[in-house]
């Protein structure tokens, strides 16, 4: 199972680190995570292009919105889902294919696309505001801090968002990891939650303008 | 003449940057409105608060007796060009509007083809929005602006980037589109397109009207 390319990159560091930080297998795991920021902020500043243009054809703001963010989870999701398909076909070319069982490839892909679309929801929420040309940073900012966190002090790991999309800290693989289920609960949370919040902003009668980048 | 749209007493102020100034005129239906004044006259925040796109600190915009952001967030019956329009670069011409009237769902191929033949881009042509020359892209918002029939057209800065035979072709079309009854506010820093186009001229400096012709 080690050997596996796709275990490296998206099954997430292993529980048995304790004090260090744990550089290598760390940053094997922020990899795919950098690469799917990447293309998501290629994503959306590509569509901003025709923004100008098509933003009062929805002749109403909520109406454009849940547009927006659905085109954002559905790019969200065919890049996560694109990036792990690769992986496992290199390791299947590779011959690595035979050590990985049917349910930890389900399990590790199910995580890590979980993880991947609530990261794109809240990328679509930063989207809507001044600070838009950070969001790939934030973001990657948000799941180094919070693993790093989550690492050194044990106790609070379960709730850090940078643990939740890794099957070797979840209870799939450990019977002290993360309860899959809920995480994947709160990451939907997460989503809906990204989505009205942005409706909300949006909508208030306090925005100055919406969405504010359009000042530009 | 039907009063299309009317900008009340609107005032827009950014921090304590005012970008306009207490501003009312009103827009009647079949006639073509000039802009004019330098960048940063408040020509293009005008626009912006007209379309919706920006909220007035101060008064109400109507179009059509509906008032933005009360009423309606954006009007129904426009289509607009603002600054140089930003297209999908790796999607041809042709392809750029089919994605901007799924939106509506108004119209189907034919208006597309015949709104790009109007101002004359060649619907069939695999180029790609990205490779376009700034007279083309220019061509193509002017085409993105009038291919769902919009009784209103608000043009900023429409003839940015075209040579002489784009200008002489834009100005006849307006000119066909005013005939058919449509309104047009334009900004322009050419006096000859403002002379040769436009019934009603409007100067604006520190976001104020400050003469009318």
């Amino acid at each position: 199972m080690p050997e596996s390319m796709f275990v490296r990159l998206f099954a997430g560091v292993p529980p048995d680190y304790f004090d260090a930080i744990p550089l290598i297998p760390f940053g094997q795991w922020l990899l795919p995570i950098g690469i799917f920021l990447l293309v998501a902020g290629f994503y959306w500043e590509e569509g901003r292009k025709l923004e100008m243009l098509s933003l009062y054809r929805y002749r109403t703001v909520s109406g454009w919105w849940k547009w927006h963010f659905r085109k954002g989870m559905l790019s969200g999701i065919r890049t996560a889902a694109g990036l792990l398909l690769i992986v496992l076909i290199c390791d299947m070319a590779m011959g690595n294919g035979a050590a990985l069982s049917r349910k930890a490839v389900a399990g590790i892909g199910i995580l890590w696309l979980f993880h991947s679309v609530s990261m794109a929801a809240l990328f679509a929420l930063l989207d809507l505001f001044l600070l838009r040309r950070f969001a790939p940073g934030l973001l990657f900012l948000l799941e180094g801090v919070t693993f790093i966190a989550g690492c050194r002090v044990r106790g609070i790991s379960h709730v850090m968002y940078g643990m939740w999309g890794m099957y070797l800290q979840s209870s799939l693989c450990e019977t002290e990891g993360f309860p899959a289920g809920a995480v994947i609960t709160a990451e939907m949370i997460l989503v809906a939650a990204s989505y009205l919040t942005g409706r909300e902003y949006l909508m208030s009668r306090n925005s100055s303008d919406r969405p504010a980048h359009l000042l530009r | 003449m039907a009063e299309l749209i009317r900008v009340e007493n609107v005032t827009k102020r950014f921090g304590d940057v005012v970008a306009l100034d207490r501003i009312n005129i009103s827009f009647e239906s079949g006639k073509i409105y000039g802009i004019t004044g330098r960048n940063g006259s408040g020509k293009t925040v005008l626009f912006k608060t007209m379309i919706g796109y920006l909220k007035p600190t101060g008064g109400r915009v109507v179009v059509g007796g509906k008032e933005i952001g009360k009423d309606i967030d954006f009007p129904d019956n426009m289509g607009i060009i603002i600054e140089n329009p930003g297209f999908l670069s790796r999607y041809t011409g042709y392809k750029n509007l089919e994605y901007l009237a799924s939106i509506r769902r108004r119209i189907g191929r034919a208006q597309i083809r015949e709104s790009m033949e109007r101002v004359g881009l060649d619907p069939d042509s695999r180029k790609k929005a990205g490779k376009y020359s700034l007279g083309m892209r220019q061509r193509l918002g002017i085409a993105q602006a009038i291919m769902e029939n919009p009784d209103i057209l608000i043009l900023d800065e429409p003839m940015n980037g075209l040579d002489n035979e784009g200008v002489n072709d834009v100005r006849s079309l307006l000119l066909g589109l005013k005939k058919e009854g449509k309104t047009i506010i334009l900004a322009s820093h050419n006096k000859e397109d403002i002379e040769i186009l436009c019934d009603a001229v409007y100067e604006m400096d520190h976001g104020r009207f400050v003469s009318t012709v």
